[in-house]
């Protein structure tokens, strides 16, 4: 090895945050086992502290461990906790390694190549080194706010470690994302607080957010004040200390001079491109949120040089440490496999043969055009994530041992993955053979080969599914879980669009059947824009003069005509909202609020018009669907009281429900044998509270699920406990960690944290136990541990022939129903 | 799809109805075939052995509700169906006992004992069945939508109020005011519940004794007389007036509430009848097959 003089090291590592601690500390236990008599590394911090980012989450804060399927491999100690906790078991570890750590450092440039590099310091220290691992992440690099005097100031801040510092004063929280969200509330408890949203609404928060933040604006009393639509077009510093500057805003209503005492400005962070870009990397691509192309072994393509954690697009701590250790054994050159290896092998349970993992994974990428622009490591997680459907030769070579979560699923040909008129909440892509996919009953199957994907009409729309898919002969096929999609969707923006693509096409294909052929239809599906309407918000006015329709991807749109807003349809996802206006007269005979958020396409009359010209059976279908619509209409106009009716549903949220429990007063005994049930069928604890919640009339809706088409309570869960069955039923796992997010994320409050207990037993059994000295000291040992879960109506998944309150009921004053049963309710 | 929210005495185009035509008709053809005989018709025929043996299996099939309703996974139909089929089978059982019996009723033995037990359950069973088409409309309607909670703590906010308004006025009446809401009196026993007896008292300072105020009616006549007497005392009259309207919001609630506890007694009250008769009869019943085998 090559020796260690005062301004050479093997290996120099830059960054001390959960990456570059992982790694020094792993090249100081090769040290250690090499018995060398100096550190053969340096870590470098520009700051004067370690994980100076962590160090800025706020006060208390509980840092999580995901991904929870991987383990942790690290020198360094990380385990859920609270940011006090988590710098803790760094700071001890840091001196238990007594780690090489030169503080104050800030790096601006690398020249050389492998074996030597030169390492530029601020403050000119030479420093020479065989290589260098980049863990410095992107949280150096903050979007500013890109105005005149934005920089980092007592003023202008980027960071707010602890926010009950501040009080009385005047503060602006520039951004909509989660960490302002969370700025701007913590600052409202003692300052008076403006938030500056650039677009009309938080579309990127976590619900939980999202609810606390609406619910502070609209609170008379709160101290938040919401700008919409509104973007920063200068900032003034203040004259002197203790003086208030101010900002300026361009709002919809015009200027805007906001006289403030602090600006906190969360815009998230970029890779630092210019750097990078000076140390001779290549960027991936021209965006801005690019970051450099890697190998396995996390190196770029200046050999010597790796990036780990964030800068390699891996923002989660447990990952980044991982990297951290696997990257020294890299540079020293020894061969270990990665962390995740295990899994891996796993997930392709031998159906590749003899073949490597990578080479695997590198020859499934490639016949994947979906996901091209996804980073080989990403892709890596997300076969871990998922798990694969084989037939044929393929399910042959399957090792049958393996078996459980994880392994291959052995499918024979022609066996279903998917069937109409079920709940999907997976995502499915063709690797090897075939899919022959139905998109309707009725319709021709149609044979799709590698690279076809499908499944993403239920997780977009929150319907049931309307098409089928079998597995073709000797087939490969990958199931996706939704919560992974979404994540990638969200992240990449080819994915997003290119799944966005399909799920238009689909709903065209099944608007417009007997079917246009798909390439007729992919030149309006280009053109389609998406519109978002708020619950309440109008899509168009009665006596308008209508110019375009609108295809429902997800939500209810109500028709309501006349002055007392009298409800004569709702129209789903999938379902057309306005044809009438571009069929017949143009002017608009109703006007169409949306009930829940929902999201719509837009299609306007020359498109419409040259597709019915072009496909005149078309237009016979789409009449006659129009006819149906028209007599369901008048029949519901009909009756006085539905309006009110359907408006009390809909608050309660009928309109998004697949199984909701309405209880018919005028039937209800009170015997409270639905609660009964459901405490006997559920380990004795309710999950429906039959006298609480609303009523109106007749109907009264108890406290218990609806079982939402795109159910709230699925967003934002940490172990991924929250599932859907194939008939819709949404219920929690036992892997529930009991952290909340689900109750506060439910609008309908039908979500409980309950101590699990142990379910009754019967009688006679309760006699023999409590007879039996052996088995009663057994029993209360089981019980004295207690666990906090979360639990809600599961539509008695686990008991068949349906849900035990509806069966339980004497005198069927309890019914389930969805949505689409909401006019039969009406017309009774 | 199976039509929501249906009465258990349509379920499914009232299946069970049809079943009760055909038990009746089959048991009247099974009675009649004794005419003409040389026996008179009895319980002691074939026919009556027939019909005898099939109301007993009737009654003890009926009882069986009382288990189904408590086997919440059981996979044996609905409770509701069951309900459907309890009343409409339960209502041909006394026309075949009758039957059976061929109206020998009058003796006083354990025999007819057993049918007038039998009368009980099928007469508290009626009345039942009518609680439950009739009752829960009404109840809804006299809680108007909200529920029971609702009106509850509605009538402690008056209750509060008034306690703050009558500290305010003078001594007597606002011991008055006090010991009318201390003297209210909510349900009592099973029989004052479906009486609604209202049993609330109050102090009256001017009679020195405890009066009722039954639905609050002596409250309200007391300081229906004080007000005109304040006439000069502005305050007073204006604490006065505000302890009368709010008084008179209490009785309603109080009607409300007291309706309400009615309404669920009537829910429940027959089945005091109907279960211990129940158990009679099918004592009786024994007695009266182990009597009729081997004494007759």
């Amino acid at each position: 090895m090559q020796s260690t003089t005062a301004n050479h090291y093997e290996l120099v590592i830059i960054g001390t945050g959960p990456a570059g601690l992982s790694a020094a500390g792993r090249a100081a236990q090769l040290d250690l086992e090499n018995g060398a008599s100096s550190p053969t590394y340096i870590l470098l911090e520009s700051a004067s502290d370690i994980s100076s980012n962590v160090r800025s989450y706020q006060k208390g804060k509980h840092v999580m461990n995901e991904p929870g399927y991987l383990d942790l491999r690290s020198p360094m100690r990380f385990s859920s906790g609270s940011r006090e906790e988590v710098l803790g078991n760094w700071e001890d570890d840091t001196a238990r390694y007594a780690l090489n750590i030169r503080y104050d450092s800030e790096v601006t440039g690398i020249s050389g190549s492998k074996g030597a590099f030169d390492i530029q310091l601020r403050d000119k220290t030479p420093l020479g080194c065989s290589a260098v691992v980049l863990a410095s992440g992107t949280s150096g690099n903050v979007r500013l706010i890109g105005v005149e005097n934005d920089r980092p100031s007592d003023f202008v801040r980027y960071t707010l470690p602890d926010p009950y510092i501040f009080s009385d004063q005047v503060a602006v929280v520039i951004g909509a994302g989660d960490s302002a969200i969370e700025d701007a509330l913590a600052l409202s408890k003692q300052n008076y607080v403006h938030i500056i949203n650039r677009r009309s609404e938080f579309s990127r928060a976590k619900a939980g957010n999202l609810k606390d933040v609406l619910n502070a604006i609209n609170d008379s009393d709160s101290r938040l004040e919401c700008h919409y639509d509104s973007s920063v077009m200068s900032l003034q510093l203040p004259a002197a200390q203790g003086d208030q500057g101010c900002l300026v805003l361009t709002t919809p209503q015009g200027e805007r001079t906001i006289p403030c005492d602090l600006i906190i400005a969360r815009l998230g962070s970029l890779p630092p491109r210019a750097f990078l870009e000076k140390c001779g990397l290549t960027m991936s691509s021209q965006a801005a949120g690019a970051l450099p192309d890697l190998d396995r072994q996390y190196q770029s393509d200046v050999q010597g040089i790796y990036l780990i954690g964030a800068l390699s697009g891996y923002p989660l701590i447990k990952q980044a440490m991982n990297q951290g250790q696997d990257v020294v054994d890299f540079v020293a050159g020894n061969t270990i496999v990665p962390a995740d290896h295990t899994l891996i092998v796993k997930r392709l349970g031998g159906a590749f043969g003899d073949k490597g993992v990578d080479d695997v994974l590198d020859y499934m990428y490639e016949k994947i055009p979906l996901l091209q622009s996804v980073s080989p490591i990403a892709f890596r997680e997300l076969i871990i994530e998922s798990r694969l459907f084989v037939s044929g030769e393929w399910a042959d070579r399957v090792d049958k041992t393996l078996s459980g979560i994880g392994a291959p699923v052995i499918k024979p040909e022609n066996s279903f993955l998917m069937e109409a008129g079920l709940f999907v909440n997976k995502f499915y892509i063709v690797v090897e053979g075939s899919v022959s996919i139905q998109p309707y009953a009725s319709a021709a199957w149609e044979s799709s080969g590698p690279g076809a994907f499908f499944g993403e009409s239920c997780l977009f729309s929150g319907r049931s599914q309307a098409s089928s898919a079998v597995i073709g002969a000797n087939s490969v096929i990958i199931e996706i879980p939704r919560r992974i999609l979404i994540k990638l969707a969200n992240s990449n923006k080819a994915v997003r669009e290119g799944v966005d693509q399909s799920f238009v096409l689909g709903m065209l294909q099944a608007i417009f059947k007997p079917k246009i052929p798909s390439k007729n239809l992919l030149g309006l599906c280009a053109r389609l824009k998406t519109q978002t309407f708020e619950a309440g918000e109008q899509l168009y006015e009665e006596n308008t003069i209508g110019d375009c329709l609108y295809l429902v991807r997800s939500g209810t749109i109500n028709l309501v005509r006349g002055e007392n807003r009298k409800i004569i349809a709702d129209q789903y996802a999938g379902e057309l909202v306005g044809q009438l206006s571009l069929m017949g007269h143009p002017r608009r005979h109703n006007s169409a609020v949306a009930t829940t958020r929902a999201e719509a396409l837009v299609i306007d009359a020359v498109d419409f018009e040259e597709l019915l010209h072009n496909n005149p059976t078309v237009r016979k279908k789409l009449e006659d669907d129009l006819s149906v619509l028209l007599q369901e209409n008048n029949s519901l106009a009909t009756h006085d009281s539905s309006a009110k009716l359907m408006g009390f549903l809909m608050k309660q949220g009928l309109g998004e429900a697949t199984n909701a429990l309405v209880i018919d007063s005028s039937l209800c005994v009170g015997c409270d044998n639905c609660e009964k049930a459901c405490e006997d069928t559920h380990g004795g604890v309710s999950r429906l509270q039959r006298a609480l919640g609303d009523s109106l009339g007749r109907f009264h809706v108890p406290t218990a699920c609806r079982h939402c088409e795109t159910p709230h309570c699925m967003k934002d869960c940490p172990p991924d406990a929250i599932h859907r069955t194939p008939s819709g039923s949404v219920y929690i796992a036992d892997t529930c960690i009991g952290c909340g997010n689900c109750e506060s994320n439910c609008p309908y409050n039908v979500i409980e944290l309950v101590a699990t207990s142990e379910p009754k037993a019967p009688l006679w059994s309760r006699l023999f136990n409590a007879l039996s000295p052996s088995n009663s000291s057994g029993r209360a040992e089981t019980g004295s541990v207690v666990v906090k879960h979360a639990m809600k109506c599961d539509a008695c998944m686990s008991v068949s022939g349906g849900p035990a309150c509806v069966r339980a009921c004497p005198t069927g004053a309890a019914a389930r129903l969805g949505s689409e049963q909401l006019l039969s309710l009406l017309e009774k | 799809m199976t039509q929501l929210h249906q009465s258990i005495l349509s379920w499914r185009n009232y299946r069970y109805l049809a079943w009760f035509i055909v038990s009746v008709v089959a048991s009247l053809l099974v009675f009649v075939s004794q005419f003409g005989k040389p026996l008179p018709p009895s319980g002691s025929t074939w026919q009556g052995y027939v019909l005898g043996t099939f109301s007993t299996l009737l009654i003890i099939w009926l009882t069986f509700l009382g288990l189904r309703k408590r086997r919440y996974r059981s996979q044996m139909g609905t409770v509701q169906g069951w309900v459907s089929a309890h009343v409409y089978l339960g209502l041909s059982v006394p026309i075949v006992a009758f039957m059976h019996s061929a109206g020998q009723i009058e003796a006083l033995n354990i025999h007819t004992l057993t049918f007038w037990f039998m009368m009980v359950v099928i007469v508290s069973g009626f009345i039942g069945l009518y609680a439950y088409l009739h009752v829960p409309e009404r109840m809804n309607e006299n809680i108007g939508g909200k529920n029971i909670a609702h009106w509850i703590r509605e009538l402690s906010s008056i209750d509060r109020q008034l306690a703050e308004t009558a500290s305010a006025i003078n001594a007597d009446c606002c011991s008055e005011i006090l010991s009318a809401l201390d003297g209210t009196s909510l349900g009592g026993s099973k029989l004052v519940q479906l009486l609604g007896v209202d049993k609330s008292t109050l102090f009256s300072v001017e009679q020195g004794k405890v009066i009722s105020n039954a639905d609050q009616a002596a409250i309200i006549r007391i300081l229906s007389e004080r007000i005109p007497l304040a006439r000069d005392d502005e305050k007073l009259s204006i604490l006065l007036n505000t302890s009368f309207s709010l008084f008179g919001s209490r009785q309603q609630m109080l009607r409300i509430i007291r309706k309400d506890m009615r309404y669920k007694s009537l829910l429940s009250i027959w089945l005091h009848l109907h279960i211990p008769f129940t158990v009679s009869l099918l004592i009786g019943l024994m007695i009266h097959v182990f009597v009729i085998f081997f004494y007759w």
